[in-house]
């Protein structure tokens, strides 16, 4: 469940996801701390995706971080070929700020996983802003249905899983 | 072998800069008022070290992403071999071999995430080249040390990637044909240059780099660039259609005349243009020097400088780079992230291009 005093570190690839799905809006809703870094912004090469982004980053919602350690970074991205120096750049700044990975990058969350960091993807966002009824069981079903043709990397398996869990809880309701 | 590890960053802006065709003043102009002259020589130097904003405003300006500023070795090239006009200035020259240069690197690095140590041998290390009969063989035997048989080949780039030579198609507007050198452990790498030319042309500048790389000529040859790029023509036409096809194909050893149409399906087949053609045919004494002439004149006046009939329907792409990185994505080995760098593509582009089998 999201807590408004944890620090979510977000990467790029969930900040497509999230424009992609129209949840951006609500996902800045849930009044969470949400942090990244400049790297990820430069990432974002889009200028229709940055105008999105820079309007949470002007009202305060989306925290850039420049107090990056460039020694940490470098020594991170040698002893880890698989990421990319942005990759890097978030896992310094959940390490320094001891904040939750939130990525949509299954290499970057199994890496920090191996690191002993949280890591969260969007399922778990969509999850958390039904339980926060920021949206409705409703918008959840219809954003996971067509989360794979927004983003073809997206985990099909559980994907469908969840929707079932949503569409039986849904149907109980009802019954 | 590193060409620095101690100034890594200072090292790999210098080479970033070279490859953008910049000096350090074009550089701190491109930059505003952001970083002056003498800071980014600061940085070159080892001096000091960039804040990520600035590490983030030099990537943009100099067209790499971050990363690269950040590898601490640098491929060495060796026996760089350049084919371009003389005229071509110095500046582009470097910006072209700094081109190359983060190519293989990351085609490298990606065989690295795969632990592939490339490893290639010389199957023509034991011929020296004295003349065009030795180049004829030599070619024959890369065909039969590669198994390539005495058909037409598909596609040139595919089948030297499978051999572990690394084919780089650029497209540049400056007058340079192409370039080979070798990488770190002996790895060869061709470069050509793709802009306005034909897919036979390119087939046969691929192979002409080759030559460059693979061919060891006598003493007395070394020392004369010209017959040198005339034995590498040599081969590449020995080795894009042997002797006994050719002979083949055009029906005997000697002829008096020959029909365009006759030229035009060898040219479909070998992928190999006229021009080649029939100057080999001349080479070999099918045709006599005079008959090779009127061709040639005959080519010129029908068809201009450079255009011909027919075309080879294959295709000249480098694929192989691009399979490994789509492969370690697919098997979860790199972040999207570090794709999008080694494919130097945005994020959001690869993004919706690979479809997770879970």
């Amino acid at each position: 469940m999201l807590n408004e005093r944890e620090i979510l570190i977000n990467d790029s690839c969930i900040l497509f996801d999230l424009i992609d799905l129209n949840l951006i809006e609500a996902f800045f809703k849930s009044d969470c701390n949400v942090y990244t870094t400049q790297m990820v912004i430069a990432e974002i090469a889009d200028d229709a995706q940055l105008s999105v982004i820079s309007k949470y980053i002007s009202s305060g919602r989306l925290n850039i971080d420049s107090e990056d350690s460039f020694e940490t970074i470098q020594s991170l991205f040698d002893k880890l070929p698989g990421l990319s120096y942005t990759d890097c750049s978030v896992l310094e700044l959940a390490i320094r700020k001891k904040g939750v990975i939130i990525s949509s990058d299954k290499g970057l969350r199994n890496e920090s996983k191996r690191r002993n960091l949280t890591a969260r993807g969007i399922l778990w966002i969509i999850e958390t802003l039904l339980k926060k009824e920021i949206i409705t069981t409703e918008i959840a079903l219809e954003k996971l249905k067509i989360l794979p043709e927004i983003n073809q990397r997206a985990p099909f398996k559980e994907i469908t899983l969840l929707i079932n869990k949503l569409e039986n809880i849904d149907k109980k309701t009802i019954d | 072998m590193n060409l620095a590890n101690q100034n890594f960053f200072g090292t790999r802006l210098k080479l970033a800069r070279k490859m953008a065709g910049m000096s350090l003043q074009d550089l701190s102009d491109k930059l505003g008022n952001m970083v002056s002259k003498q800071s980014i020589n600061k940085y070159e130097q080892g001096l000091m070290n960039p804040t990520s904003e600035v590490l983030l405003a030099i990537s943009k300006v100099l067209n790499v992403k971050p990363d690269y500023f950040l590898k601490k070795n640098t491929l060495e090239l060796k026996e760089i071999s350049f084919r371009k006009k003389s005229s071509m200035p110095k500046k582009v020259e470097e910006s072209i071999i700094e081109k190359s240069r983060d190519y293989v690197e990351r085609f490298f690095e990606i065989e690295s995430i795969f632990n592939i140590k490339p490893k290639f041998r010389n199957p023509l290390k034991q011929i020296i080249i004295n003349d065009k009969n030795a180049v004829e063989i030599a070619a024959n035997k890369l065909r039969g040390a590669w198994e390539l048989g005495h058909g037409p080949i598909s596609s040139i780039v595919e089948m030297l990637e499978l051999k572990g030579v690394k084919v780089l198609l650029i497209d540049s507007e400056d007058e340079i044909d192409g370039l080979s050198f070798f990488a770190s452990n002996e790895n060869p790498v061709v470069v050509v240059n793709r802009k306005f030319k034909s897919i036979e042309r390119i087939r046969f500048t691929i192979i002409h780099e080759l030559a460059h790389l693979l061919l060891e000529f006598e003493n007395h040859i070394k020392s004369d660039p010209k017959q040198i790029e005339k034995l590498c023509h040599f081969f590449s036409s020995c080795f894009l259609i042997p002797k006994e096809m050719l002979i083949k194909m055009i029906g005997g050893n000697k002829r008096s005349y020959i029909d365009i149409k006759e030229l035009i399906s060898i040219k479909e087949y070998y992928g190999i243009s006229i021009r080649a053609i029939v100057h080999r045919l001349n080479e070999l004494d099918i045709i006599t020097q005079n008959y090779y002439q009127r061709w040639m004149i005959y080519m010129s006046k029908t068809y201009g400088q450079k255009d011909e009939p027919g075309t080879f329907k294959g295709e000249e792409k480098q694929k192989l780079f691009e399979q490994l990185v789509n492969r370690a994505l697919a098997e979860e080995l790199i972040s999207l992230s570090k794709a999008s760098t080694l494919l130097n593509i945005s994020i959001n582009e690869l993004r919706k291009g690979t479809v997770c089998a879970k």
